[in-house]
């Protein structure tokens, strides 16, 4: 079937079998490899991306269920302003990331930055639920996530000013 | 790429991974295995197999059949015998991966069973792979006077490294030459193994290693297999071939940590002074010897830890049993043969009414001359480790106050107080690792450019961009250049010479050193010569002695230490357990980057909280039982305790860089921490690895 | 063997009227809800989908969340997380505990409520609460519609099969307003965000002039099927409280003779079958603590 959405802001039409995944379609029809595969399960978190400014996990959507829709991969989000913010706070923290878990734990805090205005740790903790990773402690993406709201005050302030 | 590019690079996704390699007229292989423990096969029926999709088992295999593991050979394909559930044996390929599957489910394969092994208890004689055995003094002869001892057996179970990426290589045949993308810790033990299996010259294989997610060690051997598999079926078939493992794949078929029985006991005065210590340990290696040596000398030298005294006797075995095979994971050996002793050191503390913190400091033992030289105390400041853990836990404080509310039996009613403990452990850790082999084997090279920029040519790889930027820090800090001037070459084999194997601390102690000493070259050189300047170094053994590499109890030329608190609460109606902190103070030396550092170690502590508490892995006859990851639990973020970490950067004796130790170096105070907790806070002694509530609830009930 | 993926069809109804009509037409069709379930189930094995998949996503009628004096009332096709958006007021603690206790924030998202009620599994924290409430299910096909008790469907379905029977769907959920005095919702598992745990509890109670008025116990992940039983809960009523030592263990001992826990990949049998009783036991303790 002939499918058409918006993919990180452009239009795109592709043929497809319905239930292909949209992780599927991204890695091996458009060639996104950003959005990653580590369980099909749902379980993993590797695979999120943002449908309609929701995070989804793409192992879960299948082609029919996507027209319309307004998808952004971590590719399209990494040249947003939102993005550039996330990035400093991981520069300056430092984080060491083999970078297979790294595009899901982007658009976990990205879905947090636009539905919190200062999370607490227990909503931080909440909001990367969804995403496994086996390299770092965990905590240090904490203290990102703590530096990115703090980023995003300082410019917000910055502006009122 | 220079270390921040790395790291914006993997936030943007734009890190490609091996299954992001996807060269045209791709298709795709697949693994048939055998699905009994252990027996012979007797005949294969193939399915009929339309146009484009060929099948290879053993006969196929142009050259060698058998890749080598630093322990024993292990054949690439089945040719008669098999010996664990998952064991490869047939390989197709095609171009769609559903029709593939479909296939592959159609194969049928007729056995002659054989009785198969799965306890290295019960096992024959004829499959112990590996024993040694050391004595000194006469540890029977103590009991004949007066004594106190705590004698456990302690068991520990599989683990699984699972990392996110699942294993995946991919090969592109070319009629005279062969390149291969494939998620490994060991390019080059690919390139030499492939060679020798297609039967071609070692210039005609070219293995180039993409980002890796490879915590833990998990990649080390078993990617070579996959690789070899990829190259025949491309070799056959004249088309790229990628096989991706799935998930189920992934936790049922790759190798795991060695599961142990230990039986473990000290023996002291009644004043709680060390008089013996007795260690019998038995691993469990699963079908195929990987590293065997290798797991036994660090539990051998972890079974004593830093208790060295006048009677001490130790027996260590490697058992083959039909599972699948265990192979490396950090820490191996430590952790398990760590996790007996400091669980029994903590018992005997409390048996002779001192605080485990008390009977520590006072059997520790520092005289250097009781150990082989070289000593490991010689730059320890394992005193100043456990003080310091001491402190910033308050472990005297709340030791004292859970002893104080401790009212045997009553926990683990409904209406009792909620049950506390906190646990204090200290351990040695055998830091670079890999002695025997750094014999000028390996090799890596730094060229430094005209314009003052340093290249690092290494075949190690780096997962989370902290090897380079650790090697970074050491070199810009000798050469006096910025860090973004330096830069770490990809992992290609035509570009880079062979460092040897990705492994534990190896990889900044041993890699770090020679990259220290390579700067100094350069440094030395830069004054005479003009640019470029290039300097290869070979990685030479740390052990002046070296004989003393292969000594029993082996003594590591270089050791950490590691003082470790955790502190648990348990739930005396479900008795699932809070971790309410973990502390952790390590002397690794100079810290090159306090916060990676703290990360690295943050991550090593978090995955043995995983091991104790809820990484549970059974095998239902041969067969891995908990086998995607929803069975098969590890920590996140919601699990994850407070870790705090605080280093104690000893400088005696190292000159620049590195330290001893940190990389990739494992933590393994936190499971007998936490076990020790609970045998304060519930009086009850668990033995096993993971302890779940389950098994807490199984002791409680029983009392 | 495989089928040929081009004959696959989607049918996208707009209302429930469309979506039984298709459906009566297309028996053997399958439901799409959230599709959280279906997509790991049906993964892409070489049996795949079956030929019509009916798309729900589109029936706005059955996402709304509508409050009355008697009910709180949820389509089946809601999502859990715009349940766990509603106001704290509204829904009740131990269904929004269940809730938050479900999945991760992501399936939420996508996940539905009738999806999860129809998969019938044992280890749904959703089940064991909407159970112990009794809630009532309107269940519809083109021929008829009903509202139904969930219990009374639980009686019918086999312990393994899907909740909902084959020919109707499942179009909206009402949990009845009730002001439980105690009310207390509890998942045992590895990490909260697990479908599969060693034990789930919901337990809800109600008294009157210090008497026992009424009282839920319902457990999930003891066995294949949730355990509640009325003739037990029975027991409890018109009893003075708090309740004396003896009482209690004299209803403890009674509930052991009536669960039968298993063991699977995730717990044991012992542990689910001892922390049973202790959580019940715990629960009852807690009511005679509160009225101190
Ligand atoms: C990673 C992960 C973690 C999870 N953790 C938990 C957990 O902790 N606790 C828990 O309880 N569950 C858990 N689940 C299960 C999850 O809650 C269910 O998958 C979900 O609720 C199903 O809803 P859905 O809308 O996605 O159903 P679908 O997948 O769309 O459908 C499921 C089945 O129900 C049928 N169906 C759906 N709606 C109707 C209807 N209205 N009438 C009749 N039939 C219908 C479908 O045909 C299908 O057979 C988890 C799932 C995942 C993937
Ligand atoms: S691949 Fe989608 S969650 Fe793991
Ligand atoms: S950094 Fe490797 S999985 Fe998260």
């Amino acid at each position: 079937m002939k499918i058409t959405f918006t993919l990180n802001g452009k239009k795109t039409t592709i043929e497809t079998s319905p239930e292909k995944k949209l992780i599927d379609i991204l890695r091996l029809d458009l060639g996104l490899c950003g959005t990653k595969k580590g369980c099909e399960q749902g379980e993993c978190g590797s695979c999120l991306v943002l449908i309609n400014n929701n995070l989804i996990n793409s192992c879960l959507v299948p082609a029919f269920r996507l027209g319309g829709k307004d998808i952004m991969t971590i590719e399209g989000f990494s040249q947003t302003k939102e993005y550039s913010m996330i990035e400093e706070a991981f520069l300056k923290k430092g984080v060491t990331l083999c970078g297979f878990c790294a595009p899901g734990v982007v658009l976990s805090i990205a879905n947090l930055l636009s539905n919190t205005s200062t999370p607490s740790t227990g909503e931080i903790r909440d909001a990367l639920s969804g995403q496994l990773c086996r390299c770092n402690g965990f905590l240090s993406l904490i203290q990102v996530v703590v530096e990115v709201f703090r980023i995003k005050n300082r410019k917000k302030n910055a502006k009122r000013s | 790429m220079s270390i921040k590019t790395i790291l914006s690079h993997k936030l943007k996704g734009e890190a490609i991974f091996t299954d992001d390699i996807a060269p045209d007229n791709m298709i795709y292989g697949y693994t048939v295995r055998s699905e009994i423990p252990r027996g012979t096969i007797l005949s294969i029926k193939i399915p009929e197999l339309p146009g484009g999709y060929i099948c290879a088992d053993y006969k196929d295999i142009p050259g060698q059949k058998f890749f080598s593991t630093f322990g024993e050979e292990i054949p690439y394909l089945a040719e008669k015998k098999v010996h664990y559930i998952g064991e490869p044996i047939l390989l197709l390929c095609g171009p769609d991966k559903q029709k593939l599957q479909c296939l592959g489910e159609q194969v049928s394969i007729e056995y002659k069973a054989e009785t198969p092994v799965f306890s290295p208890l019960h096992a024959p004689e004829e499959n112990i792979f590996d024993i040694v055995t050391y004595s000194k003094g006469s540890f029977s002869g103590l009991k004949d006077n007066p004594c106190v001892s705590v004698k456990d057996t302690y068991t520990t179970g599989s683990q699984e490294h699972l990392s996110l990426e699942p294993l995946c290589a991919v090969s592109l045949w070319n009629e005279k030459s062969i390149i291969i993308y494939a998620s490994t810790l060991y390019p080059y033990h690919i390139k030499d193994n492939v060679a020798l299996f297609l039967g071609v010259s070692k210039k005609r294989v070219k293995v180039i290693v993409p980002d890796v997610c490879a915590p833990f060690g998990g990649k080390l051997f078993l990617p070579t297999m996959i690789a070899a598999h990829t190259s025949l079926l491309s070799y056959m078939s004249l088309k790229p071939v990628k096989i991706l493992y799935t998930r189920e794949e992934d936790i049922t078929c790759s190798f795991k940590r060695h599961p142990a029985v230990m039986t473990h006991e000290i023996v002291t005065d009644e004043e709680g002074n060390l008089l013996g210590i007795y260690a019998d340990i038995i691993f469990d290696a699963g079908a195929y010897n990987v590293m065997s040596r290798r797991i036994i000398e660090k539990a051998v030298f972890s079974a004593f830890g830093m208790y060295y005294c006048d009677h001490m006797e130790l027996k260590a075995r490697l058992v083959k049993t039909n599972k699948i095979p265990s192979g490396y994971f950090s820490g191996s050996g430590e952790i398990q043969s760590l996790f007996a002793l400091e669980c029994n050191t903590y018992k005997i503390a409390q048996k002779v009414k001192t605080d485990p913190y008390i009977w520590k400091k006072k059997n520790i033992s520092l005289d250097c001359e009781k150990r082989s030289p070289p000593n490991p105390g010689k730059y320890s400041s394992c005193i100043a480790v456990i003080d310091e853990v001491v402190r910033i836990s308050d472990f005297l404080r709340k030791y004292g106050a859970y002893e104080a509310i401790k009212k045997p039996g009553e926990c683990g009613t409904v209406s009792g107080a909620t049950p506390r403990g906190i646990g204090l452990v200290l351990c040695p850790h055998i830091i670079g690792d890999f002695y025997e082999t750094e014999t000028n084997t390996y090799t890596l090279t730094l060229r430094l450019g005209k314009n003052r920029k340093l290249k690092i040519m290494t075949s190690l790889i780096d997962m989370g961009t902290s090897k380079a930027a650790y090697f970074a820090m050491i070199a810009s800090h000798i050469l006096n250049i910025h860090i973004s001037e330096v830069i770490i070459e990809k992992t290609d084999t035509d570009n880079v010479p062979d460092t040897g194997p990705t492994i534990g601390s190896r990889a900044a102690y041993n890699i770090g050193k020679c990259i220290e000493q390579a700067c100094e070259s350069i440094k030395c050189k830069e004054k005479k010569k003009g640019y470029p300047i290039e300097v290869t170094k070979k990685i030479n053994l740390p052990v002046k002695n070296k004989k003393n590499a292969k000594k029993i109890p082996f003594t590591p030329p270089v050791i950490t230490w590691e003082g470790t608190v955790v502190e648990v609460e348990v739930d005396p109606v479900t008795f699932i357990t809070t971790c309410r902190g973990i502390w952790i103070v390590l002397d690794p030396g100079p810290v090159v980057n306090d916060e990676i550092a703290r990360q690295h170690v943050e991550a090593a502590a978090l995955q043995n909280f995983g091991f104790a508490t809820m990484e549970v892995l059974e095998f239902k006859n041969g067969k891995v039982y908990q086998n995607d990851i929803s069975e098969y639990t590890i920590p996140d973020i919601t699990t994850v305790p407070d870790i705090h970490v605080r280093f104690i950067q000893n400088r005696a004796g190292i000159k620049h860089y590195p330290g001893r130790g940190l990389g990739d170096q494992a933590v393994t105070g936190v499971a007998p921490g936490y076990i020790s907790a609970l045998y304060q806070a519930t009086n009850n002694s668990y033995t096993h690895l993971p302890c779940t509530p389950e098994s807490i609830m199984e002791l409680m009930q029983n009392r | 063997m495989q089928k040929e993926v081009d004959f696959r069809k989607i049918l996208t109804p707009g209302n429930v009227h469309e979506l039984l009509t298709l459906f009566s037409e297309y028996p053997d069709s399958l439901l799409f809800a959230g599709g959280t379930w279906i997509m790991i189930n049906y993964n892409d094995t070489p049996a795949g989908f079956p030929e019509y998949i009916i798309d729900c996503g589109g029936i706005e009628e059955l996402q709304k969340i509508k409050r009355t004096e008697r009910y709180l009332e949820i389509g089946a096709l809601v999502p859990l997380s715009r349940i766990l958006g509603i106001s704290p007021h509204v829904i009740p603690p131990v269904l929004y505990s269940a809730l938050s206790m479900t999945a991760t924030p992501e399936i939420r998202r996508l996940a539905t409520l009738g999806g999860n009620i129809n998969i019938n599994s044992s280890y749904s924290g959703i089940l064991t609460v909407l159970f112990a409430m009794d809630c009532i299910l309107e269940i519809r096909s083109l021929q008829q519609s009903r509202w139904i008790s969930i219990s009374e469907l639980f009686l019918k379905t086999n312990k393994k099969n899907n909740l909902i029977p084959k020919d109707s769907v499942l179009t909206r959920i009402r949990i009845p307003s009730a002001n439980w005095d105690f009310q207390v919702f509890r998942k045992i598992a590895r990490k909260k965000s697990l479908m599969h745990c060693s034990l789930t509890f919901c337990g809800l109670a109600k008294t009157n002039k210090g008497i026992l008025s009424d009282i839920r116990l319902c457990f999930g992940a003891l066995g294949n099927q949730l355990f509640r039983q009325r003739g037990f809960e029975i027991k409890f009523l018109g009893r003075k409280l708090p309740f004396m030592n003896r009482t209690i263990d004299i209803l403890l001992s009674e509930f052991g003779l009536l669960i039968n826990p298993v063991t699977d990949r995730y717990s044991r049998a012992e542990y689910r079958r001892s922390t049973s009783i202790r959580l019940l036991k715990w629960f009852l303790e807690e009511i005679n603590q509160m009225l101190l």
